[in-house]
């Protein structure tokens, strides 16, 4: 149901609603209108009743008046004949004019009833004249109750004994029961008191009938009253219809039954005249029928209106039921119209959305109802998606900068190879302009000898799945300019899926300059290759001959050195006699400057090793080594008295031999110029430097130095000494600082005359 | 003291006077045998009459040398099985490290360098005979 339902449209869910309660209402209206038919019916029923009742009461009537006629002629007042044969015909016509009612109504279905009565008539019409007179009244009276029972048939069969109204139902008895019967009773009383009151005389059982007659009729006359009485609590309006008629039929009623009291019932002798007796009952029957008359009209009236009733009812009810339906469609409708008007505008702004417009609004009224809820949600997530695009709208555009501005050629291909970015980087590196590319093969940038294998590479980068890769990897990729000229390049190639495909972008650059650049470098490392070994050869011819001329410096200037101090030697030793002071103290002088000479060349010779020397670098314990040092110093003059202060655990990487000749070069030296300082001290310690390398320093408080001169100190063959104040040849600090280089090291020192000197030294 | 020659290989006139003179003023009594040049050195071990002389207690060697240089003449002596324990001392003004540990390589039984001082000489060519010519026990007595 609720599946079957989804389908339809709003349009056609309202249709099938507005079926089904039109289905539900007009079987109501059926309901209602046939319940109301029928008591229509019912009340046209009764009023074919009351029509008929009227020609029923003159009959009665009139035979009631032919029973009192026929008792006259009967008994031989024959100047009543005329008017009895004129009655009769006043009984024929009520006789007709019942025919007549019957046709017009079948359906009271009186017609077997009435043919009995009219037949009990036609018979007493054809036989009255030979009956006696007695015979006549029980013929006639056995005739007016036929009719009396008639009346009760035709209010039995036209509902009028069933009516559930009080006011019909009463005045329906009184017409068809209550009066006929009163009415009977009076005619008897007419035709009994006029036939005593001929006679003159009457026996005590003719006055009690007579008198039981009279108080029947009193009886009825208090009934009536009894029952108008009810009918006017329900209807006072009644009152005034019936008052009058009622009144009069009372009161001539009233006056009847006195007469028949104090002449008949009441009279010793019945000397009353018959005929005016009769009249005056006469008077007080027609009275009685023209009450009946009224009460008949009434009876019609009421039935009318009661009909009138039920049908306005009726119409009241179907008019009622045709506009709350339609006000029920009318506000469908309008639902329906508000729900469309609704969904319309919802939809409206959906579809400007979908064309692109993300500023449409659903354009909704405040109060809040199921549509404005959607209509605020799909308003704020219109506000969102707005948001979204034109960050998106951004992004691309700062997307759309960088692949502009980008120097680099910036090409996307789909899946076919076909040329999807072609960016301003891709025009200056290649000469087309975009407009030309587009949609092109990538096939056309490069050489066409690398296109199948380029394909092939493209290919297998797809099925990879791998998101990038530097396509310069592969040496040697070429691209192809508009002109047809190659030029090498670097690309990086990317895949990345939209929409269901494979989009393949790659950056690429053109590295001719590049390349160029790198082979210029190529071809300047050879020639500084080149350069550098001849250079090398040069060095390594020269330090050869260096080494030989040191060598020869070794021996071939020490050995004449030799000779001169030896063969001096010699001349003091053995022709000392023949020699004055003067030429010994010449011989003592040569002798000193050639051994000064040979100090010379020894440091020299040192010197011209460290430089050459090759260096192994390994842990150096330096205290050790200055230990070992200051030994052999102190050996050299056991005499002398230094105080020393060495710190233990000075370690660090370099050469030993030559990190031996620093130590035996600084302390030798602090040794030396301590050596006329009286308590000479001489300190070795670690540097605390923030260099990172290692530092140290040798301290002496002995004859120190200007530092004016300080520039000097580390030239070869540079004193700031007289020799023959402190020995020695310039060269050893040369050395120290030739060693420090060699290891990456600093060397400098502070000092002042008098105040001794410091050198440090860093490794 | 043995009587046993001392074999000098000295190509330097001064060196080999001074020598000499060391000798005498040490009172070193010896013979002293001079070689002039490499050649010479060897030729006193290998050539004419070479078995006719008497094997040197010591030979003094000077390293560089006219014709064949000291190191060579040493190679060769030790390369004899007849001289291979012949006591070689390296007696030279060079102090070139490489000299020293390539003279011992080749089975020099001692390496002295000749001082400028003469002073020193004289004292080193004392101990040098007291040592060799005195103390020292050869391997050979012929």
């Amino acid at each position: 149901m609720y599946k079957l339902l989804t389908r339809f449209s709003l349009t056609q869910k309202f249709m099938i609603l507005g079926l089904t309660a039109f289905v539900l209402v007009s079987a109501l209206t059926y309901l209602l209108v046939s319940t109301a038919d029928e008591g229509i019916d019912f009340v046209r029923h009764e009023i074919k009743g009351s029509e008929s009742l009227v020609p029923v009461m003159s009959l009665l009537q009139t035979v009631q008046q032919h029973r009192g006629l026929s008792s006259l002629v009967l008994s031989g007042k024959n100047e009543v004949v005329p008017l009895w044969n004129a009655k009769r015909k006043e009984v024929d016509q009520a006789v007709e004019a019942i025919d007549a009612v019957n046709k017009r109504f079948p359906e009271l279905n009186l017609s077997n009833n009435w043919h009995a009565v009219k037949g009990q008539w036609q018979k007493l019409k054809a036989d009255v004249a030979g009956l006696s007179p007695q015979e006549s009244f029980h013929r006639h009276t056995a005739l007016t109750e036929s009719i009396t029972r008639f009346v009760s048939l035709i209010a039995d069969n036209s509902n009028i004994t069933y009516d559930p109204t009080v006011e019909s139902y009463t005045i329906g008895q009184i017409a068809s029961v209550n009066m006929p019967m009163s009415t009977e009773f009076m005619g008897h009383m007419r035709a009994f008191g006029a036939v005593l009151l001929g006679q003159k005389n009457a026996s005590e059982s003719e006055r009690a009938r007579i008198d039981i007659y009279a108080g029947m009729a009193q009886q009825e006359l208090e009934k009536l009253n009894l029952t108008l009485d009810k009918i006017y609590a329900v209807n006072p309006e009644l009152k005034s219809v019936f008052k009058a008629s009622h009144q009069e039929m009372e009161s001539k009623v009233k006056e009847a039954l006195k007469l028949v009291n104090e002449q008949i019932v009441s009279s010793k002798k019945l000397d009353y005249p018959s005929q005016q007796y009769a009249a005056t009952l006469s008077s007080a029957i027609d009275a009685q029928f023209a009450f009946i008359r009224v009460v008949d009209e009434q009876l019609y009236i009421s039935l009318n209106a009661q009909a009138n009733r039920l049908a306005t009812k009726k119409y009241t009810i179907l008019i009622i039921v045709v506009l709350l339906f339609a006000l029920c469609v009318a506000v469908a409708m309008a639902v329906m119209r508000g729900i469309l008007i609704q969904v319309r505008s919802i939809t409206k702004a959906l579809e400007s959305i979908a064309q692109g417009d993300l500023g449409a609004r659903a354009d909704m009224p405040h109060t809040p109802n199921e549509f404005v809820q959607i209509a605020r949600s799909f308003d704020s997530m219109a506000a969102a998606l707005q948001a979204r695009q034109s960050e998106a709208a951004r992004a691309e555009a700062r997307f759309a900068n960088i692949v502009n501005l980008a120097s680099d050629a910036i090409i996307s291909v789909d899946e076919d190879q076909r040329i999807l970015i072609f960016n301003y980087g891709a025009e200056l590196i290649f000469g087309y302009t975009t407009a030309e590319m587009l949609g092109q093969p990538l096939d056309r940038l490069l050489p066409e000898r690398y296109t199948e294998a380029h394909r092939g590479h493209l290919r297998q980068f797809g099925a990879e799945r791998q998101t990038t890769r530097h396509m310069n990897r592969r040496p040697d990729i070429f691209g192809r300019r508009k002109d047809g000229s190659e030029f090498f390049a670097e690309a990086n190639i990317s895949q990345a899926m939209e929409n269901g495909k494979q989009v393949f972008t790659v950056i690429l650059r053109d590295i001719s300059a590049r390349k160029q650049a790198e082979e210029e470098i190529r071809q300047l490392n050879v020639n500084l290759e080149r350069r550098v070994l001849e250079r090398t050869t040069e060095l390594q011819a020269a330090n050869q001959e260096l080494e030989a001329f040191s060598y020869s410096v070794s021996h071939d200037l020490r050995a004449p050195l030799r000779a001169i101090d030896g063969f001096s030697q010699a001349l003091l030793e053995d022709y000392a006699d023949k020699l004055d002071d003067q030429a010994r103290d010449y011989l003592n002088r040569v002798r000193t400057a050639t051994q000064r000479m040979g100090h010379l060349i020894d440091d020299m010779l040192t010197l011209s090793r460290v430089t050459r020397a090759e260096m192994r670098r390994e842990t150096v314990d330096l205290s050790a080594l200055a230990a070992d040092v200051i030994a052999e110093l102190q050996k050299s003059e056991p005499l002398r008295r230094v105080d020393w202060h060495i710190e233990s655990g000075l370690v660090a990487e370099g050469d030993a031999p030559l990190l031996r000749v620093v130590l035996v070069n600084l302390l030798g030296n602090a040794w030396k110029f301590t050596g006329k300082t009286a308590n000479a001290q001489i300190e070795f310690g670690a540097l605390n430097n923030a260099e990172g390398a290692p530092g140290f320093f040798v301290r002496d408080n002995g004859a120190g130095y200007d530092m004016a001169y300080a520039d000097k100190l580390f030239g070869a063959f540079q004193r700031l000494h007289l020799a023959s104040d402190f020995p020695g040849t310039g060269i050893g600090l040369a050395t120290v600082q030739h060693i420090v280089h060699r290891h990456g090291g600093r060397l400098w020192a502070e000092g002042a005359v008098g105040k001794g000197a410091t050198f440090y030294f860093t490794l | 003291m043995n009587n046993q020659t001392v074999l000098l290989v000295e190509d330097n006139p001064d060196d080999e006077a001074l020598t000499l003179r060391a000798f005498k003023k040490n009172n070193i009594f010896n013979e002293l045998t001079v070689a002039r040049d490499g050649q010479e050195a060897l030729d006193y071990f290998f050539g004419e009459g070479a078995s006719e002389r008497p094997a040197p207690a010591v030979v003094l060697l000077d390293l560089k040398l006219p014709k064949i240089d000291g190191l060579e003449v040493l190679r060769r002596i030790r390369a004899d099985p007849r001289t291979r324990l012949q006591p070689i001392v390296i007696l030279t003004s060079s102090r070139e490290e490489q000299d020293i540990i390539t003279g011992y390589s080749l089975g020099a039984n001692s390496y002295i360098r000749k001082p400028v001082d003469f002073s020193q000489f004289m004292e080193a060519i004392r101990q040098l005979g007291l040592y060799w010519l005195v103390l020292n026990v050869p391997p050979v007595s012929k």
